[in-house]
This record gives C-alpha cells, sequence and structure tokens, in this order.
C-alpha cells in the first residue's frame, strides 16, 4: 500500500549545457568525443539502416570509446530481438501505479509498431520484447518475479520496477547477478546515494528522489513565505517517511518550522481525525504527503474547517483528474505542488510537438491507457529515456551500465520533461533527475510557477 | 474544548460509515447464520454501479435506488449459485467462499473502473454547519440520519414482520425452521438479497465522503466487522452503538494520548472491545443463547 | 474394471503405502535437480507457505479455533531472524529456534485470552494483532529496521562449502528438513492424547469438559504450538527472500493462509502441502490467464474450489484415488484389543505431490 510513485521531477534544462560544462573535464569517459548529433534520432529510419550497416560496423560511434568484439555474453539481446522486463503492482492496494508497468507493453508495441524495432549502437534494429510481471506490491513476490525474468526468460535489463519496498528487496540480487535493474520507479533516496557511493552499482533511479521534492518546497518556503510554520500529513509507511525526513533535512538552518505532524495507515478508512487535529495547530502550511484517495479526503477536509493554509500536495497525488477534481475544485483552487513532467491535463502543452505525439501513441497503441493520468505520462518518460539510450548503446550490459552511469554525456532529450529540467548523470552523481517545478492549481490545471528549482548533483547531501 | 468536542463530531461521523457496514453484517448474520467476508467489496461494486448508473444520465437519486434494487437482485442470485450449494458443509468453507468473492469483486471493479479515485456525486448539500470553530458538514449529519433510519427499519422488520421471524428462525435453527413449515431457501435467499440491498446503500451513503475506488472498503470493513461483533451480531442497535463508539474512541485516544498517536489509534478500540467481551461476550447487546448439551 | 479394496493395516495396504511414500520421496530429492534454480525456488517457498498453513490447521482444523493474526507471528519470527543475523551476527541456524521460542512464547501469551473467547471473538482478537503488527514494527524503528525494512546480505545464506550444492538447492534441502521435521511433529501431536482432547473439545466442548478435558490448559497449548510453526515458516521465508518490511506481513497474508488451509483441506495434516502448492502456484498461474484480473481468477478459483471440493483438495485427492482402489477401514476393533496400525494413505501420498 505504500506508493511511492512516481513523482516528477526534473533535472534541469538548463542544467544540460551546465552539467557538460562543469563536469567536463573530471572523468574519462565524458570527457570523450562529444555526444554525437546523428545519435540524436536513431531510432527514426531504421528500416534501411540494417542493410547498410552490417553489425560490426557501427555508424555512430556513441559517446564514449567502448569498443564491442561482436558477441553476445550477456542474455537476453541477439541479433533479433532485446528483451526487457519489469514488475509491479497489477492487483493489490498499489493497483493504481500499475499503468506504469503494463505500460511498457505499449512501450514495446509502439517502438515496434514505429520502428520495427531500436537500433543499438552497431546499426542493427531489434525487436524489442517486454516481460511485464504483477507483483502486487508485496516484496517476496518482487524477488519472484525477479527472478523468473533473470533465471527463465533471461532479460537483457529491467525498468521501471515499482516500489521501494519491491527494490529493496532484490538490491543484493541484481548486484550478485550483475543484472541491471534501471530507472526504478520509487522516489527514494537511496538508489542514486548506492549507485555513487559504488556501494550498489546495479541498481539505478529515475525520479526525482522525494527528498529533493521536499528540498524544493523549503526552498520555496523559504523565499516566499520566511518564517512560517508548517503541519504535516503523512502515510505511515517507506514513502512518507522518506519525504517527511528530507523536509526536516532540509529546514535545517531555515527559519522555517513544522509544528504539527499527523500520520495515517493506508486501513484507516478517513483521516479526518488527523486533519482536524493539524488545524487545531493553525499552522500556515499544510504539508500533504498523502497517496491520491487520502490527499482527495484531506482537501476536502481542510476546505470544512477553519483553517486556510498554504497546501503543498506531494507530487504522489498531483493528478487533476485523479485527486483535485473528485476533491472538488474550490476547494482545489490554489494548492501548490511539483512536476517535472508536462502535465497532460494541461492546456498550455496542447500544441506541444511531444504532447502530440505522446497523445497519438496513446491512441495508436495504448490500448485503454487513460493519457491523462499521470502515471501514464511517468511511463512514457520511461520508454522515452530507453527509446533514446539503447540507440547509443552497445548490446551488452557492460556497456550498458557504463552509459547509465553517465547519461549527461550521452544525447538524451526527453521532450515531455518540463523546461528546464534534464536527465544527467556522472561519476558522483547517481541521480538522473534532481530538479522540480513549483506548480499551482488553478482550477483547471497546473500553472508553473517561477523557473525549477534545481539541486544537480546536491541529492545526495540531502539525504541522512 | 473546540477541539473536543470537533473530535466528537468527527468520531460519530466516520462511526456512522462503520455502522452501515455493521449492520449489513449483523443483517446477513441474523437472516442466514453467515458471516459474509465480502460485505464491504459488494457495497463498493454497488456504489460503482450507482455511480456507472449516474454516468450515463440518471439523476444520482434515481441511480442510487436502481442500484439498490440492482443489488438486491444480484445478492439473491449469488446466494442461489455460489452459497446454497456450500451451505450445508461447515461455516469456514461458507467464508472461505465469500473471501473468493472478496477478491473477485475487489479485483472485478479494478477492471471495470479503474484504480483512479473518482468523485461520488453528493447527496446531500456539500454546506457546512459551523458552531464557534466547531464544523459539521451537513452531509454527516445526513450519514448519521441515514443510519438511524435503516437500523430502526431492521430492528423493526426483525421484531414485527412475519418475514423477520422467519429470518431469525432459519438462521438459529435450520432444520427446526424446516420442520414447522419456513421454506428455508426461500428465506436464506430473502437474507442475502436484504443484505445486499442495504450494502448497496451504506456504499452509496459513503461513498461521496470516502471517494469511490476500489479500494474505498478495505479499511471499512475491518471496522465494521469489529462493530458488529462489539455490538452483539444479531442486535442492529447494538451494531451502531458499537460502530459509534469506536468511531469516537479512536479519535479522541488518537489525538489525546501522545504514546498511542494516529498510528496505533486502532489498537483502542481493539482494546476495549477485548476486555468488554471477557467481561459480555454475546457483545454490547447481543442476546445470549443457552446451550443445550 | 475390478476395483481391488485395501484394507488399512494390511501388508497389502502397507506396501502401497511404503511404495507409494518411496516414490514420493525420489521425487521430491530429485526435484531440485531436474527443475531450474528459479523453479527451485518456487518449491521452496510452497514448502514454507505449507508450514504456516499446518500450523494454522493444527489450531483451526484440529481445535475450531479461528486465527486471523498468523500473518503477524510469521512477521515475529521472521523478523527475530533478520535482526539476530543482521545486528547481532548470530548464526542463521540458530536463529530458527530462537525465533520458535518467541513465537511459542507470543502465542501462549495470546493464546491466554482464549480461555475465555470463543470462534468469531478470538478471531477478532487475532485480527487486531495482525491489524497491529506492521505500525508497531514500524513505531520501534531503531529495532527493527522500520519502514524501510532489513534485509540479510546473500553470502550470509550460501551453502556451505563442503556441500557440491547451488545456494536454491541448499535452501529447498534445508527447509524440506524442516517440513519433515514439522509434519512428523504434527502428525504425532494429532494422534496423541492432545490432539484427541482437542478434537472432543472442538466438537463439544461442554460434554468434553464434564470427560474431565481441561480447555483452557489444551486450548493455549495448541495456539502456542500453532504460533510457533508460523514463526519458523517466517524465518524459513526470511532465509529465502533475504528481506523484511512492514508490508511483507499484512492482514491479508493471514487470511490467503485461512484460505489456503481451507482449500487444502480442514483437520489434515497432509493437506497442508496442497495449501503451500496453493498460495505459491496459484496466483503465479493466474497471472498468466488474466494479468488485470489475476486476483479475479484467483477469487474464482477458491470459489470452484469450494463448490467442487468442500473439503478441499484432500477430498478430491481422495475421490481420485477412490477411482483406482478402495480404500476400507478395518472391522470394528473391541474395545480392549489393540489399536488399529497408525498410517492411512491419505495421510501419506501427497508427498508423491508435492515436487509434482
Amino acid at each position: 500500500m505504500k506508493r511511492t510513485t512516481p513523482r516528477r521531477i526534473t533535472a534541469a534544462l538548463a542544467g544540460f549545457a551546465l552539467v557538460l560544462a562543469a563536469c567536463g573535464g573530471d572523468d574519462d569517459s565524458d570527457a570523450t568525443p562529444d555526444p554525437e548529433p546523428p545519435a540524436d534520432e536513431p531510432a527514426d529510419e531504421p528500416a534501411d539502416e540494417p542493410a547498410d550497416e552490417p553489425a560490426d560496423e557501427p555508424a555512430d560511434p556513441p559517446a564514449t570509446d567502448y569498443e564491442w568484439d561482436g558477441s553476445y555474453p550477456d542474455p537476453g539481446v541477439d541479433d533479433e530481438v532485446i528483451k526487457l522486463g519489469t514488475s509491479g503492482p497489477m492487483s493489490g492496494p498499489a493497483s493504481a501505479y500499475g499503468v506504469i508497468t503494463s505500460g511498457f507493453n505499449v512501450c514495446a508495441d509502439y517502438i515496434n509498431g514505429e520502428y520495427g524495432g531500436i537500433a543499438m549502437a552497431d546499426g542493427v534494429v531489434r525487436e524489442l520484447e517486454y516481460e511485464v510481471y504483477d507483483d502486487g506490491y508485496d516484496p517476496a513476490n518482487t524477488v519472484e518475479n525477479v527472478r523468473r525474468l533473470n533465471e527463465q526468460d533471461g532479460v537483457f535489463f529491467m525498468t521501471g520496477v515499482l516500489g521501494t519496498p519491491p527494490n529493496t528487496a532484490i538490491i543484493d540480487y541484481v548486484e550478485d547477478e550483475e543484472f541491471p535493474n534501471l530507472f526504478v520507479s520509487t522516489g527514494a533516496s537511496r538508489w542514486g546515494r548506492d549507485f555513487q557511493s559504488g556501494e550498489y552499482q546495479w541498481t539505478m533511479g529515475w525520479q526525482p528522489a522525494y527528498t529533493t521534492e521536499s528540498a524544493v518546497y523549503v526552498e520555496y518556503l523559504e523565499e516566499n513565505h520566511p518564517g512560517s510554520t508548517v503541519a504535516i500529513l503523512m502515510q505511515n509507511d517507506d514513502y512518507g517517511r522518506d519525504y517527511v525526513d528530507g523536509f526536516k533535512l532540509s529546514l535545517e538552518g531555515t527559519s522555517i518550522e513544522v509544528i504539527a505532524e499527523q500520520t495515517y495507515e493506508v486501513t484507516d478508512p478517513t483521516v479526518d481525525q488527523q486533519v482536524t487535529e493539524l488545524a487545531n495547530s493553525g499552522a500556515d502550511v499544510f504539508y500533504n504527503v498523502t497517496t491520491p484517495r487520502f490527499a482527495a479526503q484531506a482537501i476536502t477536509r481542510v476546505g470544512q474547517l477553519d483553517w486556510d493554509p498554504i497546501h503543498l500536495l506531494n507530487n504522489v497525488s498531483a493528478s487533476v483528474g485523479g485527486v483535485l477534481v473528485p476533491a472538488g475544485i474550490e476547494a482545489s483552487t490554489g494548492i501548490l505542488s511539483t512536476q517535472w513532467f508536462k502535465d497532460p491535463t494541461d492546456p498550455n502543452w496542447d500544441d506541444d510537438p511531444a504532447m502530440i505525439e505522446y497523445r497519438r501513441v496513446m491512441a495508436e497503441y495504448g490500448g485503454g491507457q487513460d493519457p491523462d493520468d499521470p502515471f501514464t505520462m511517468f511511463m512514457w518518460t520511461q520508454c522515452e529515456l530507453i527509446k533514446q539510450l539503447l540507440p547509443q548503446t552497445y548490446p551488452t550490459r557492460e556497456h550498458l551500465m557504463q552509459n547509465v552511469a553517465n547519461l549527461g554525456a550521452l544525447n538524451i532529450e526527453i521532450d515531455v520533461l518540463l523546461p528546464g529540467i534534464n536527465v544527467s548523470t556522472e561519476p558522483g552523481d547517481g541521480y538522473p533527475l534532481e530538479a522540480m517545478q513549483i506548480v499551482q492549481f488553478n482550477g483547471e490545471f497546473f500553472e508553473t510557477i517561477g523557473e525549477p528549482i534545481i539541486f544537480d548533483g546536491q541529492t545526495a547531501d540531502m539525504v541522512n | 474544548m473546540e477541539r473536543f468536542i470537533q473530535l466528537v463530531f468527527d468520531g460519530i461521523a466516520t462511526g456512522s460509515i462503520y455502522s452501515l457496514v455493521a449492520l449489513a453484517i449483523v443483517l446477513i448474520y441474523r437472516s442466514t447464520g453467515l458471516k459474509n467476508l465480502a460485505q464491504g467489496e459488494m457495497a463498493m461494486f454497488s456504489a460503482f454501479v450507482a455511480w456507472q448508473f449516474h454516468a450515463w444520465g440518471l439523476g444520482i437519486w434515481l441511480a442510487a435506488v436502481l442500484a439498490i434494487i440492482a443489488s438486491f437482485i444480484g445478492g439473491m442470485a449469488l446466494q442461489r449459485v455460489i452459497i446454497r450449494p456450500v451451505q450445508d458443509k461447515s461455516l469456514l468453507t461458507v467464508v472461505i467462499v465469500t473471501l473468493g468473492l472478496f477478491l473477485a469483486f475487489n479485483s472485478l471493479a479494478g477492471g471495470i473502473w479503474g484504480y483512479i479515485i473518482k468523485a461520488f456525486p453528493p447527496l446531500f448539500p456539500s454546506n457546512v454547519i459551523s458552531m464557534g470553530a466547531v464544523r459539521v458538514p451537513v452531509a454527516n449529519i445526513g450519514v448519521f440520519m441515514v443510519l438511524v433510519v435503516l437500523a430502526g427499519g431492521l430492528a423493526m422488520m426483525f421484531k414485527f414482520t412475519k418475514i423477520g421471524l422467519a429470518m431469525r428462525a432459519v438462521a438459529y435453527n435450520m432444520e427446526t425452521s424446516k420442520l414447522v413449515g419456513i421454506r428455508v431457501n426461500n428465506v436464506l435467499m430473502l437474507g442475502w438479497g436484504l443484505a445486499c440491498a442495504l450494502g448497496a446503500a451504506a456504499g452509496i451513503f459513503v461513498a461521496p465522503k470516502l471517494f469511490l475506488d476500489p479500494f474505498m472498503m478495505f479499511g471499512v470493513l475491518i471496522y465494521a466487522i469489529a462493530a458488529a461483533a462489539f455490538g452483539g451480531l444479531d442486535s442492529p442497535f447494538g451494531a451502531v452503538l458499537a460502530g459509534l463508539i469506536i468511531g469516537v474512541v479512536e479519535n479522541l485516544a488518537g489525538s489525546y494520548i501522545g504514546f498511542i498517536g494516529s498510528d496505533l489509534k486502532i489498537l483502542v478500540p481493539l482494546f476495549l472491545i477485548v476486555v468488554t467481551l471477557l467481561f459480555r461476550p454475546q457483545g454490547l447487546l447481543g442476546h445470549k443463547y443457552v446451550v443445550r448439551v | 474394471m475390478a476395483k481391488k479394496t485395501l484394507v488399512r493395516g494390511t501388508p497389502a495396504h502397507r506396501s502401497a503405502v511404503l511404495a507409494l511414500s518411496l516414490l514420493g520421496a525420489v521425487v521430491v530429492v530429485a526435484a531440485p535437480f531436474v527443475f531450474s534454480g528459479f523453479r527451485t525456488f518456487q518449491f521452496t517457498m510452497a514448502m514454507v507457505w505449507a508450514i504456516a498453513v499446518l500450523g494454522l490447521n493444527l489450531l483451526t482444523g484440529y481445535s475450531g479455533q479461528i486465527s486471523l493474526g498468523h500473518s503477524a507471528f510469521f512477521g515475529i519470527g521472521a523478523y527475530t531472524s533478520v535482526i539476530l543475523i543482521v545486528d547481532h551476527d548470530v548464526p542463521y541456524l540458530l536463529t530458527l529456534p530462537v525465533a520458535a521460542l518467541v513465537c511459542f512464547i507470543a502465542g501462549f501469551l495470546i493464546g491466554i485470552p482464549a480461555l475465555r473467547l470463543q470462534g468469531l471473538y478470538l478471531a477478532l482478537m487475532t485480527l487486531g494483532f495482525a491489524i497491529a503488527f506492521p505500525p508497531l514494527v514500524r513505531r520501534f524503528e531503531s529495532f527493527t529496521g522500520g519502514v524501510q525494512g532489513k534485509s540479510i546480505r546473500s553470502s550470509v545464506m550460501a551453502a556451505p562449502d563442503w556441500m557440491p550444492l547451488s545456494n536454491d538447492q541448499y535452501l529447498y534441502f534445508l527447509v524440506l528438513v524442516v517440513v519433515v521435521v514439522l509434519f512428523t511433529l504434527a502428525r504425532f501431536l494429532v494422534r496423541s492424547r492432545v490432539g484427541r482432547a482437542l478434537t472432543a473439545l472442538r466438537d463439544n466442548e461442554i460434554p468434553a469438559t464434564t470427560m474431565g478435558i481441561y480447555p483452557a490448559r489444551y486450548k493455549t497449548l495448541v495456539f502456542a504450538v500453532s504460533a510457533m510453526y508460523a514463526g519458523i515458516a517466517g524465518v524459513l521465508y526470511a532465509y529465502v527472500i533475504r528481506f523484511v518490511a512492514p508490508t511483507s506481513f499484512l492482514l491479508t497474508l493471514a487470511i490467503i493462509l485461512l484460505a489456503a488451509m481451507v482449500v487444502g483441506g480442514l483437520a489434515t495434516v497432509a493437506g497442508a502441502i496442497f495449501g503451500g502448492i496453493f498460495i505459491q502456484f496459484v496466483p503465479f498461474y493466474a497471472e498468466e490467464i488474466n494479468q488485470g484480473l489475476s486476483e479475479f481468477v484467483f477469487g474464482s478459483i477458491i470459489i470452484a474450489v469450494m463448490l467442487l471440493m468442500p473439503g478441499g483438495f484432500m477430498e478430491g485427492f481422495r475421490r481420485i484415488r477412490n477411482l483406482v482402489v478402495n480404500v476400507a477401514d478395518p472391522p470394528v476393533v473391541p474395545p480392549g484389543a489393540a489399536p488399529p496400525p497408525s498410517a492411512t494413505a491419505a495421510d501419506e501420498v501427497p508427498a508423491t505431490t508435492t515436487a509434482g
């Protein structure tokens, strides 16, 4: 029952250039040749490529000087196919996140349907196969699924395995097996920290850490409402704890103070008592760290009580259709949250080419996935990442992980991310996305407020 | 003081929700002698049906009535097809069948309507009454009134109607009831139908507050079972009283007892229940049966 | 075709049982060498669940008390083991008896109210225990690791060097040994004076009491033993999964154990094996049928089993056996004569199906 989820995050855009400039020099792989522009969209015209580019003569040298000897040391990839896999909750109380997991089928259908597969760095187009398994958010099931993916199905790597406890349960296994568990769908801060410290080299995060999001709020409050007092409602589990710990850590040295805290269990029917208590504290700010149903209840409840705080709603529940509209437009208007990808319900993006393309693909391949659901967009960011990462990667896990550790040196531009938010990892920085944008609900959609707040390279310092 | 009053009102509001579902549990127990684990999920499913009727353009009250009727029929069908074949087997067998129903209804609702929460159209005005700093939403009062009416109606049915009497007889002893000419199977079927209709009403009235999704009743069911047992499984008023007590006590304990806090507040009513049952095993208002050997 | 009738206790019956048991033993021992590491892991987990189901069956099947709190005992066992291994460097095998003892005591304490509470009310109290367990684990974070859970490094659980086994095979045999010991113990228990007393209490408490059976002692004892079984299963779970978190031991686990017990066969020791297989494999294949509706499929299977075989898989098993051969009880032995030999075909044969 936790929701570990998808939040939005980001890395700053402006950051891209900045990152390249800032870190260029300190390391062998990203100091090498600059990202090749041709690698840009290699998947676009795959059909003719294989013909003139035999497997052993890559035309687009990737950003590193990796040399592939033409053999396949790892399972899950050959001249024809790349097999990928994932595990997530498609049953049980965390099922709302299941669209991320099942969405990888859409991703594979789309890439195969549109491009016939993915042309990897050797120029050979390989069809994408996705094995998608349900774990019901039970870590024991995740262990079983991941062993199945590795030992029975022999997949090349996993993407987007969902949830903090499930990923914690498999982190040792994937390490022992040298089985890449990439871009996990959880905002726990440990993935990036453990990656950059070298403790766990085979698990890589994706979305901005929950701690990053908390730091973004603190920075916003310090700037706009110095000296304010905060009341926190939090789900009593790993996800809630990560948010709140990160928040308190970021508060150190600021003028902001937490004066009330309440928790709830996912089995609690309502959070009325908790919100009543928080309102009773008279805090200036309400930090709402809850999953969608409880978020909607809390929003409605605040509207009923004699309390009018600055309302910060965590990104997990920043869904217009899934939380704010059900909770009531009137009560929801003015709520602040954070985002890192473009909100599909925001009409400002209606003419955005990336959004048009997203909607077209979902209509064509989505098979019932709701394009307005932020979790669908979340999956889409991961799909885009894979689509751009693999063409710059030779078919070995060694090169894959080398690239994953140096995303900043590759040519990756995910255009559904908010302007100013970029993808980057490099030695000493294991967090791909480290910036978020403050947004405010205006009654119809989330409006951006100011510029993205960027913590590039600093996420690890926000962790205990 | 205002904090105290507010918490009590909130407790009564949450307690009304527990009581509504507990009533359905009591109804099915009293009319068929069974405990139905799927009661909460069936109520959730009925609420979805009402939501669907409304989404198709019907007024919300009409949609609610249609969903309640559909649930009545559906409940009788379930009893006929799934429960009747095992009703003579061990009690646990039947309970496990209802567990199967629990999983099936939950998953089916998710498959049909998805897992994103839905706003259920309010059945009562959405304004809030202020008494000083104490705020009481009109909807909470509405739910409480519905609860009182249903509990009263149920108690009268059992006490004063022929069918109510037949239900009690069947639940108490099926064999003897057959001998005195009661059509046992029809009575059981009717009991299920009524319980499902009542559950549907419960689901529909609490959905605006809880927000509709397949897990809406998950937590409620636990409290409702506790309330039903606490109040005495065979007493509608006992269930109502117990549900309200649980709602109020857990709120007060969560707020006033520091060590308990909101994470452990559920333990307080459970502790209270156990202590009560140690001294009054038949529950608050339940009947004591003399066992003959 | 002419069906033979086997009378229990006759040489013919005994040889049939012996032959099937031997066959079963061979299959069980050979399985991890025939199947992949992943399958072996699944069989191991099925055995872990079977132990927990057996524990519950001792309580519910033989004494008629319903517990919804076994997820908590399972969790206490798992947590005890992991905390000892990770924080106190205790050799993992030693944590098994320690955790068993802890759960026995916990079960005993919880079992005391069982003196007064019956049926549904005991279920209610244990329900509270199951619900309280995860928040309590989170509350005492410094001790339990809180919300983040705790994991055991794989190197700790590796097969000893002198064994020519992979880690999966090693764990399989380790769990198998525990299964054999605990199932033997359970059979012994239900046939002992204690077991007969429990059954008498379950079937009719008041007359049993008048015959001198003291309910409190037996009920508390069986509750403690049942909790111990669940706790041992929890320890083995920790060995195999190597990760514990509050989310792993929810009320749903207790409910699934209860369902598996009934589906396997109430009041049968061997039925627990079916129960374990059920928990491990039915959801696995339900997902193959329809991913989005896997729980619908799972729920429907539970209902179907109950409708077709209200006595659970053990009933189905007996029906199949009866297609081949009739097994009859020996003629009634007059009071005072020697008791009939104990083995019954029904209890022995399921071992064959374990590795299936």
